[in-house]
């Protein structure tokens, strides 16, 4: 095509400057006041690290502004409440008795229970970032999502039924509707984004990684029947099933060595087709006519992602480590309790503030600084628009937990 | 002393290059041309910078205006501080922001206490009663189990994975168990309730404790027996347990604190603190449930004493001992389980059952022998 392909007529044009030492403060002081307030805090501390953000963020020099306030989200979550209590109540009401009287019923409950529980968190999604959108302005003017969280909800649920149906083949078009439906609404003042992808472009990146995944659960498949390798009775270690079962060691090592090589390479293959697809999405995406491009690289996330492997294998290392000390007798009893609770504390206390510096931030920050456009000054001239945003916080997206921040 | 900044009127994201300087009341801002566009007094900046940011404020003028004027000069934002008295300070939210959240509050603690006090006893008692036999034996097994191998003394330097099936925590003694069984039988015989088979099980332990499970199961601790100087004193606090039995107790228990984990890890969400709102919320609530049960047993042990003309004050003696050994905190009552010991007392001083003796005394010392076999 032209100079987008290379990226060379293309500006960078987003800054991300956080303070790392401020950061941690915000968290640690966050973390202890949540505690002692007994989670309350947790939505006022939530907006501040969302400020700490936000003003981190500078798009064509200037800082994005957050609005939100703790209060906000906690109205959002009490009225969340009042309605989930009750629609999980009667729900659960209805369901449990079913399944009471009839045992076939257990399971259409627990199907019932998750595909409503998943149809929530896709509204909740849109939801949540209809606030934080809405609660975001840059030189003074504010971004807002249009649509319906219903409509978003029912597109989502009906190509997740067919991805599954499908064995994942039309987990593109899943991708694909949901950006679609997400990126065209977003507006900023009197203007609007605009998303022009096709999933056959998406079906590109994702293709080795379904078929790499499916071959690895069609082997678990296969292990789970034919060999009966997660039979309770095997699980709770039932010697003659065990005996049972290890008679065939060879199919027994070769059907599990190819389960976790498939899952493994199936596993970062996926990964690889999620950040083509952030590169694809905003390339394709343009504003008033600029258009966008992000560099950003495989390697770059990967490198970020290897630290959180590298994090929960000490984690899990110094676990074992432990256990070791106890099995073998080297150190006294009382030690080894007051290490596996101070252990346990930290990794409570700190693991996911750590999740937040180490991986979230340069995420952020890989994702944000890859991108570039060919209008800088695209941002420097809209106006003003008269859509009303939403009243109350999160709402739903908060009660199930959703957000990241 | 005038230097740059950029000026948003806030009807369209252009921005405008300014000069600003202080006025003797406030700061002025002037366009390139020298024409006025913006005389704002110090006594309503506000930087809207939260937290600030060290060489930068975001100057607001008024709550309801989106306008913003950026100064990025560190000597003029010092002078600024100094003449501005409520820079940092934060403005008023608009008239009656409060109502939405006393509204939402009331709402969401009357949802839940409605939930508390009728949706989850109703949903439990209703699946308490109609869920199939087998079921509730299993997870009476299941419970059981995972009791026995909590509470029990476990023989020191023993293999930690044998077969709890044969863990000496279980007392086995056939004249003891008998003279238990035989008890109970006496009790189904005077109840009118649809039971399964009643199975009582004596656990070594240092706790003195009882408990019934699901599935008609019973099990009273071996320190419990010890600490009994009478053999009514055993016999009540089988009919007591007995009486939770009859109500299927158990089960709805055990249906109410799966209900109220999962509301309150729905409400509190997944986080450090409201798990730990969720866990205390959970036992409060829990307790003041099993308060109601635990009412509704002692009467019902009360009634079977009076049918077969037992005497049911020695158990007060029991009870005494039990004060002595776990004194009540006046302040975690909330937390209490049973009623309170005083009150339990006094009920069963005013209401006397009988005058005869549950065991006979060669059934006493069997039971009281059962879990000495080893010393």
């Amino acid at each position: 095509m032209d100079c987008q392909e290379s990226g060379e007529c293309m500006e960078p044009f987003i800054t991300f400057d956080i303070s790392k030492g401020a950061l941690t403060w915000r968290l640690l002081k966050n973390k202890f006041l949540t505690i002692i307030t007994l989670g309350i805090y947790r939505f006022w501390g939530k907006t501040h690290v969302r400020r700490m953000f936000w003003h981190s963020i500078k798009v064509g020099g200037e800082r994005l502004q957050y609005h939100g306030t703790g209060m906000e989200l906690f109205l959002g979550f009490l009225i969340a409440i009042a309605i989930l209590t009750g629609v999980f109540f009667v729900f659960g009401l209805v369901f449990g008795l079913l399944s009471v009287m009839n045992q076939t019923f257990a399971v259409v409950t627990q199907l019932a229970n998750f595909l409503m529980l998943y149809a929530f968190w896709q509204f909740a999604y849109f939801r949540l970032w209809r606030y934080r959108l809405s609660r975001t302005s840059l030189r003074t003017i504010r971004f807002y999502l249009t649509g319906k969280g219903m409509t978003y909800m029912g597109r989502a649920l009906m190509w997740s039924a067919i991805t599954l149906l499908t064995l994942g083949w039309a987990y593109p078009k899943l991708v694909q509707v949901r950006a679609d439906y997400l990126m065209n609404n977003v507006c900023y003042g009197d203007q609007s984004f605009s998303y022009k992808g096709n999933a056959g472009e998406l079906m590109k990146m994702y293709w080795p990684a379904i078929l790499v995944l499916q071959l690895a659960y069609g082997v678990m498949f296969y292990q789970f029947f034919a060999m009966g390798i997660y039979d309770p009775e095997v699980i709770s270690g039932n010697q003659e099933a065990v005996d049972e079962l290890v008679q065939d060691k060879g199919l027994l090592i070769t059907t599990s060595s190819i389960f976790m090589t498939a899952f493994v390479v199936g596993t970062l293959l996926f990964l690889w087709a999620r950040v083509k697809t952030f590169v694809y999405i905003t390339n394709n995406t343009t504003l008033s006519g600029a258009r966008f491009f992000s560099n950003l690289s495989v390697g770059k996330v990967f490198l970020i992602l290897f630290v959180t492997v590298l994090v929960s294998a000490l984690i899990i290392g110094a676990y074992f480590g432990l256990i070791a000390l106890v099995v073998s007798g080297a150190a006294s009893e009382e030690f080894i309790g007051i290490a596996m609770i101070g252990f346990f504390i930290f990794v409570f206390l700190f693991m996911d503030i750590l999740m937040f510096l180490f991986v979230l931030v340069p995420l952020f920050r890989a994702a944000a600084t890859s991108i570039s456009t060919d209008n800088p000054a695209v941002f420097e001239e809209v106006a003003v628009s008269s859509r009303t945003s939403p009243k109350y916080g999160e709402g739903l997206a908060d009660a199930l937990d959703v957000g990241a921040f | 002393m005038q230097v740059e900044a950029r000026y948003f009127d806030g009807q369209s994201s252009r921005a405008q290059h300014l000069l600003v300087s202080f006025s003797e009341s406030g700061l002025l801002g002037e366009s390139e041309e020298g024409i006025v566009v913006l005389n704002w007094p110090f006594e309503d900046l506000r930087d809207e910078s939260n937290p600030p940011i060290a060489r930068e404020v975001n100057l607001s003028i008024d709550q309801h205006s989106q306008e913003r004027l950026i100064i990025e000069d560190v000597f003029f934002i010092q002078d600024l501080r100094d003449r501005a008295p409520k820079l940092s300070k934060r403005r008023k939210g608009p008239a009656g922001w409060w109502k939405p959240v006393v509204g939402w509050t009331v709402t969401g603690v009357v949802a839940l206490v409605l939930l508390f006090m009728y949706g989850l006893p109703l949903l439990a008692t209703g699946i308490a009663k109609t869920l199939p036999e087998k079921t509730r034996t299993s997870i009476g097994i299941a419970v059981e189990q995972s009791i026995i191998n909590t509470f029990a003394t476990r023989p020191k330097n023993k293999s930690e994975n044998s077969d709890p099936e044969s863990l000496e925590s279980v007392c086995h003694d056939a004249t003891g168990q008998k003279a238990l069984d035989d008890l109970i039988e006496r009790f189904i015989a005077n109840s009118d309730a649809d039971l399964p088979p009643v199975n009582v099980t004596v656990l070594k332990s240092k706790i003195p404790n009882a408990f019934a499970l699901p599935g008609g199961r019973m099990v009273i601790m071996s320190a419990l027996i010890e600490m009994a100087d009478h053999p009514n004193a055993i016999a009540s606090v089988l009919a007591h347990e007995f009486g939770h039995l009859e109500e299927r107790h158990p089960m709805d228990v055990f249906v109410r604190n799966v209900g109220l984990a999962t509301i309150f890890s729905v409400a509190f969400g997944d986080v450090s603190g409201g798990t730990i709102l969720a866990a205390v919320g959970q036992y409060a609530l829990g307790a003041a449930y099993s308060r109601d049960f635990e009412e509704a047993a002692d009467k019902r042990a009360r009634d079977l004493f009076s049918a077969l003309d037992y005497d049911s004050r020695p158990v007060i003696e029991l009870f005494k001992k039990l004060r002595t050994k776990y004194p009540e905190s006046e302040y975690f009552s909330i937390f209490s389980s049973h009623p309170h010991m005083d009150e339990r007392i006094q009920a069963l001083k005013d209401d006397p059952t009988g005058a005869g003796r549950a065991f006979t005394d060669t059934e006493w010392k069997a039971i009281k022998f059962m879990c000495k076999e080893e010393g």
